[in-house]
């Protein structure tokens, strides 16, 4: 992967791509072959690698008692670098993905996609290049689909990183877009 | 440097916040174990004969026994909910130490399930027949011990914490895990009851919960990368 670029990948149910995604982030030891950030493998220097990372799996990972705003903050804080106003930039965040109005619900009185939605406000604010995303669009409504898209141009124009699995087209830079088809190896 | 080591205290404390904030929300949880420890602990004047000089004899054990499965009960909270929810996964994926997170975890498990146990203890006492300078060491006895159940504790709940209905599981590696704080703790009291010197058994689990302390965070954090392996 280089700078700038997003890989998509596709398959049937069960072929292994969030077992994919999960190895890429680190989450999961692979049982053959090995992954590298830059020139170092991500388990040797998992530290670096990690400062890196923004991961957004099945459960985006709120928390049910607390609101949007606290659990991003949060998480945010588990970052290496952490912005001065990470008040207003979470505020900011949330606006921007349209979750401002509940913001002091709890997140367990959120749909499904408000909770996304949240989750994709995280993965933004995180500031990092490399972008893991399971199923960025999963309970997103058209608006938020349009939403998502438009966050991923914008880190792709940035040069960052963007691996995901999606089985829905997104509209992204022709040159800057590839597919990795999993079903297909298999035969 | 500096200011890497500055954002890893801010990830800890933001761990132990966040959990504080969220035990605050849900009161009913807090009060579980301290209700089960005092339920427990009462029920034994009943069942055996209400006798003052067997009550004190028996009594440190009880209270120490107590307090290690209401500590149990409040353990599998530690880590599942997170593991549930994916929060988990970002904290494994921290750039920080995990240990140091763990820690953090930990902390506010032991503020939040074994501080309670340790300020409600004195009462336990009396209920025992216990005279006060055996209560005061009591008190001090689970002060330095509890703190090594819930980092023990940890160690359970990370290796058993991708297992369903883990709760007999995790008994049967922590328990005697726990032994120790056990002997020492009941040792302590026994001691004072008997005109002896406590303080090598204070001592002893003091020793005891710094080990834990500085070996528990890691094993935890092994614990649980390889249970969201």
């Amino acid at each position: 992967m280089i700078s700038g670029q997003a890989l998509q990948i596709i398959g049937p149910n069960g072929c292994g791509k969030t077992s994919l995604l999960r190895i890429l982030s680190g989450l999961t030891l692979p049982a053959a072959g090995q992954v590298y950030w830059g020139e170092d493998l991500i388990h040797r220097s998992a530290g670096a690698f990690r400062a890196n990372l923004a991961y957004l799996g099945h459960r985006p990972g709120l928390k049910a008692d607390l609101d949007p705003a606290e659990n991003l903050k949060t998480l945010l804080n588990l970052g290496t670098t952490v912005a001065d106003d990470l008040e207003s930039e979470v505020k900011q965040g949330l606006d921007m993905l349209g979750i401002s109005a509940r913001q002091a619900m709890p997140c367990r009185q959120l749909s499904a996609g408000q909770k996304q939605r949240a989750g994709i406000a995280r993965v933004m604010l995180q500031k990092v290049p490399l972008w893991i995303l399971d199923e960025p669009a999963t309970s997103l409504d058209q608006n938020g689909i349009g939403l998502l898209c438009k966050i991923m141009h914008q880190h792709l124009a940035q040069n960052g990183i963007i691996v995901f699995v999606s089985h829905q087209d997104f509209d992204l830079p022709a040159g800057s877009h590839q597919t990795l088809d999993l079903g297909e190896s298999h035969g | 440097m500096a200011d890497h080591d500055l954002s890893m205290w801010s990830a800890m404390w933001s761990v132990i916040r966040r959990d504080l904030l969220i035990s605050f929300r849900e009161r009913g949880d807090i009060l579980q174990p301290v209700l089960f420890f005092i339920i427990v602990v009462s029920l034994f004047p009943l069942a055996v004969i209400p006798e003052p000089q067997l009550l004190r004899q028996a009594g440190p054990g009880i209270i120490w026994v107590a307090a290690l499965l209401a500590t149990l009960l409040a353990l599998d909270g530690m880590f599942r909910p997170d593991y549930e929810d994916g929060t988990l996964e970002q904290i494994i994926l921290s750039a920080h130490p995990l240990s140091m997170l763990v820690l953090g975890k930990v902390v506010a498990h032991w503020l939040v399930a074994g501080l309670p146990l340790v300020i409600i203890s004195p009462l336990l006492g009396l209920l025992m027949q216990l005279p006060v300078d055996a209560i005061v060491i009591l008190l001090l006895a689970l002060l330095l011990g509890t703190p090594a159940l819930s980092l023990l504790g940890a160690v359970g709940v990370g290796l058993t914490v991708g297992i369903r209905k883990s709760g007999v599981l995790l008994s049967l590696v922590i328990l005697p895990l726990y032994v120790p704080v056990l002997i020492f703790g009941s040792g302590a009291v026994h001691a004072t009851l008997s005109g002896l010197d406590p303080s090598p058994h204070l001592l002893l689990l003091a020793a005891f919960s710094l080990f834990s302390m500085a070996l528990c965070p890691l094993a935890g954090a092994s614990a649980l990368r390889i249970s969201v392996n």
